[in-house]
């Protein structure tokens, strides 16, 4: 089984290292998609079937507490796994979003094995794992 | 700026350069640091919430250049060296300001950070900066490098 993963991040060097990552981890991936900000990753995810989410809070746009917001009131959307990748420190916020159904939070600078392990146990899970 | 930030923003600098671009920087004093690069970039990255203010870095193209390098592992020859220069320093300048927020002020209060604002900048810029209390003096791979902080004063109620 490989899994669609949508990166939402403005800075297009986090989107390569996060990309880079996920194939060197050997992660089973059928698409890796991007996206600049949280209205962008709106419209991909209308458009195509995702497995997960890693996405930034800070962006230009939609940021990604209106992003998570939105995808919490979509029957289907909310059903998929939110990963949270930023610079972000605020426990309030964090508890916010979590309480919105993000799944798990990293915070900037990560390193590549905490987002592999990550990903493989969410996704792990999810098939059933 | 007061010496606790200093030392914060000193500390954060220093240890997100070394996770996140695996680069050493180590602080100077400013009169040791001559500007020797023919052009610069200036990063700003503004924040609201519990307290507003913006943090900012001023760092030659070479050096970005070789940061980007040593994010994405690419070559420093690549034709999307510049491009991805300025991303990298964006996105550097992104996290020092989050980690410096909790730092400064703990992990309870909620900010809001504005995406990173970027642009070419020369000597002039240099000397301004340098010359200002509210910055720092760093030598990030013997590459002269400037960071400050300006805290916007609070309105007494």
């Amino acid at each position: 089984m490989s899994y669609n993963i949508l990166i939402v991040d403005d800075s297009r060097t986090t989107r390569t290292v996060i990309s880079k990552t996920l194939n060197l981890a050997g992660v089973p991936i059928s698409q890796l998609l991007e996206a600049e900000n949280g209205k962008i990753a709106l419209k991909i995810l209308e458009d195509n079937w995702i497995d997960l989410v890693l996405a930034d809070i800070n962006m230009p746009e939609m940021d990604g507490v209106e992003m998570v917001d939105r995808m919490s009131r979509d029957g289907l959307l909310k059903t998929i796994p939110v990963v949270i990748v930023s610079t972000e420190g605020s426990q309030t916020r964090i508890e916010e979003m979590r309480a919105k159904g993000v799944k798990a939070y990293v915070r900037k600078p990560f390193t590549p094995e905490l987002i592999k392990n990550l990903v493989e146990d969410i996704l792990g899970e999810k098939n059933g794992g | 700026m007061v010496d606790e930030y200093k030392t914060t923003l000193s500390e954060v600098f220093r240890d997100v350069l070394m996770r996140y671009a695996f680069m050493f920087g180590e602080e100077c004093e400013k009169e040791d640091l001559l500007p020797d690069s023919l052009g610069y970039l200036h990063v700003h990255v503004a924040f609201n919430g519990y307290k507003q203010g913006c943090i900012g870095i001023l760092a030659p193209d070479e050096l970005c250049v070789e940061m980007a390098a040593n994010v994405l592992g690419t070559d420093m020859e690549d034709d999307n060296c510049a491009d991805d220069a300025k991303d990298a320093l964006e996105e550097l300048a992104n996290v020092v300001c989050g980690q410096f927020l909790t730092g400064a002020f703990g992990d309870e209060p909620i900010f809001n950070l504005s995406p990173p604002s970027i642009a070419n900048a020369g000597e002039l810029n240099w000397v301004e900066i340098s010359e200002n209390d509210d910055s720092l003096a760093f030598m990030v791979e013997d590459t002269p490098t400037l960071v400050y902080l300006k805290m916007e004063q609070e309105v007494e109620e």
